[in-house]
């Protein structure tokens, strides 16, 4: 008994799918709920299920290229002798292949050479095809680890390449010697600077009509998340955490999230395992003048300062490039300043 | 200290309050001259006589109904539900007015009645007498839930129940009226909403209810001979619950196993299970797991019901499974 798998119509529109990875390779055994391949649209990255026990006789569709929606992809037998017959002999995929051609060859030029269809199966995969294959597959591990893993600047990568079995728990992250910690990324650092006149003005004036008195940094906190969602793509559905650090003793530190959206006055503490896309160390209340995040940090980090005569602000931003793009670092810089610049871009 | 039994204890708490005061009174199946199918209520007639130890037909809406209108009116009846599967008959007197009249009388009618019932099953009593059905009572707000799991929490659980103004549902488990346990001589009361940590231990959190705790002892027994320290929590009152004491114990070990006597399906195990997802999603290390009744009808066969509960062997391999990161992860 054999089973095809079919590329699934993962949207109402969707026409063709593009297998980006396959999770099983031919002879592998193969439970129902087992994730046989990653398949991409033009919306969505998906993984799909077998849907059936067995052994995959073989994997049909190529990866990157666009296969019709129905199509078989791959072909699962029982057991491991069918699978073998089905994969040497006269499958039934070979036959459906052999009609597609055929339907092809009759749309197709007089001259009917297969290299030159213009049929969709043969389209080299382009773009953001391209971008998924580049990115790892997701790495499976238990919350507590992934969050340690962060803590600690572990990048789990390092753990697949040392060939852990996963999920990965804490204590495979325990066994790892120190030396192997690799720094997560490159840091990248841009600088900007900013006149610091009608936001100190905006600040003052705030004091003076809220009970909540807000400080400098969670005036900051607020242009930060509202330049950096704009920067990400301005999704008011999405969470933005930053978490907010000033080295003074009795200063700011806590982790809030979208300080943009929920007005001076309705910014709580979260729980300090929130999520935080964002962390931002304001040294303009002490007389550090200057602050570099370790090599393994994680997370973006934006120091604001203020220049020795207090009418500049200068913000540093360093960045993990895996993390975020150059564009999308300097769009939030250049958000910032502006918001800086005129307060009043925030509220609308 | 002296040790008596689970029924001695219920006995005793029933007595003590009914002496303390005057508006309580019992009724129920054989309650008075057969002192229950379990002798629990032994003697209670002998000193109380029958105004106040109340035998009823076989009626079971009729008599809760008696003692709903009876709690309202300023008397503090104590039900005693023969079975715990009998709940069926009760839920409209316990469900839709005993839970609701003080919501609905704007607070100004109490039901301080309780219902004393019991659950588990391997007593070879088949599928209609071996229930465990407390998840259904824990679901409606404003009843609460107590599940005592010895005869000292029995008593301790009782007594508040007895003096709490809200209606109480204190389910017993059926095998372990003949356990004994130290029980002090001198009154004390457990409140409501009180984890008790019956062991600590680093490695994982077993939380367990009713006779479920010592499944989970002795579970954390063996687990201790292979160098696992389980935490044994026993929440004690489903409703309310002591939440606080069982995510500070999972943020701690990290892992947790969740184990009742009720069926899997929607039960008491995907609550607490849930809860800790909730509260305790970053300090995981590995899935919560649950033990519970098998999903089927409690099976007549011995070797067959016996299958159908957890016990410390298969609490043992769940445990072992966590801490060896050996379960399954969907993918």
């Amino acid at each position: 008994m054999v089973h095809e798998i079919i590329m699934p119509a993962l949207g109402m529109t969707q026409d063709t799918g593009v297998i980006v990875k396959w999770c099983k390779q031919a002879g592998d055994l193969i439970a129902t709920s087992d994730i046989i391949a990653e398949v991409e649209t033009d919306k969505t990255t998906m993984e799909i299920e077998a849907g059936y026990d067995g052994v995959v006789a073989f994997l049909k569709a190529e990866i990157g290229i666009p296969v019709p929606v129905g199509e078989m992809i791959a072909l699962l037998a029982t057991t491991h002798e069918e699978a073998v017959k089905f994969a040497q002999g006269p499958a039934p995929a070979r036959a459906s292949e052999a009609d597609v051609a055929a339907s092809c060859e009759v749309l197709a030029s007089p001259r009917g050479a297969q290299s030159e269809l213009p049929s969709p199966l043969r389209t080299p995969a382009t773009g953001p095809a391209l971008q998924t294959e580049l990115q790892p597959a997701r790495i499976l591990a238990s919350p507590k680890a992934r969050r340690l893993a962060r803590k600690r600047g572990i990048n789990l990568q390092t753990l697949v390449a040392q060939g852990i079995r996963q999920p990965f728990h804490v204590s495979d992250l325990d066994a790892i010697p120190s030396t192997v910690i690799e720094p997560l990324a490159v840091i990248d650092e841009l600088q900007m600077q900013v006149t610091t006149e009608i936001f100190d003005g905006f600040h003052a004036r705030i004091i003076t009509q809220t009970e909540a008195r807000p400080t400098v940094g969670w005036f900051m906190a607020a242009l930060v998340a509202g330049a950096f969602r704009k920067a990400t793509g301005g999704d008011w559905q999405s969470k933005v955490g930053l978490h907010l650090k000033s080295f003074d003793v009795g200063g700011d530190d806590m982790v809030m999230q979208n300080p943009d959206l929920s007005g001076l006055r309705g910014i709580r503490e979260m729980d300090p395992e929130t999520p935080v896309e964002l962390v931002l160390i304001d040294l303009s209340t002490s007389r550090l003048t200057e602050y570099r995040p370790g090599q393994r940090h994680a997370v973006p980090t934006l120091i604001m300062n203020r220049t020795p005569d207090r009418r500049f602000f200068k913000f540093a931003l360093y960045y993990p490039v895996d993390h975020l793009s150059r564009v999308v670092a300097v769009q939030l810089l250049n958000n910032l300043v502006e918001r800086v610049e005129d307060p009043f871009i925030q509220i609308l | 200290m002296r040790e008596i039994t689970l029924s001695q204890a219920v006995n005793e708490a029933i007595a003590e309050e009914m002496r303390r005061d005057p508006t309580i009174f019992l009724l129920g199946e054989d309650v008075a001259e057969a002192g229950t199918p379990f002798k629990i209520l032994s003697g209670l007639v002998e000193e109380f006589g029958t105004e106040r130890i109340i035998d009823t037909p076989i009626s079971e809406p009729g008599f809760t109904g008696i003692a709903v209108g009876a709690a309202m009116t300023g008397s503090r009846p104590i039900v005693d539900l023969m079975f715990g599967d009998f709940l069926t008959l009760v839920m409209d007197q316990m469900v839709n007015q005993a839970a609701k009249i003080h919501y609905m009388s704007g607070g100004k009618l109490n039901v301080p009645m309780v219902l004393r019932t019991n659950m588990g099953a391997t007593r070879r009593s088949a599928a209609q007498h071996s229930q465990s059905l407390h998840a259904w009572v824990c679901h409606v707000p404003g009843l609460k839930v107590a599940m005592p799991s010895s005869a000292y929490e029995a008593k301790g659980l009782l007594k508040t129940a007895i003096r709490d103004n809200n209606p109480v549902i204190i389910f017993e488990d059926k095998l372990m009226y003949q356990d004994k346990a130290e029980v002090p001589e001198e009154e004390y009361l457990i409140p409501f909403g009180e984890a008790k940590i019956h062991r600590p231990g680093r490695d994982i959190t077993l939380i367990a209810t009713s006779s479920m705790v010592q499944v989970a002892q002795q579970a954390a027994e063996s687990l201790a001979q292979e160098g696992i320290e389980a935490e044994v929590i026993d929440p004690r009152t489903l409703v309310p619950l002591d939440e606080g004491t069982l995510i500070a114990s999972v943020k701690k070990t990290s892992r947790a196993i969740v184990v009742d006597e009720g069926h899997r399906n929607y039960g008491i195990t995907a609550e607490l299970a849930s809860r800790i997802t909730e509260k305790a999603f970053y300090y995981l290390d590995a899935p919560v797991q649950r033990l519970a009744a098998m999903d089927v009808p409690i099976p007549f066969s011995p070797p067959l019901e016996d299958l159908t509960v957890p016990t410390p062997d298969r609490l043992v391999v769940a445990a072992r499974a966590a801490l060896k990161g050996e379960l399954p992860h969907g993918a």
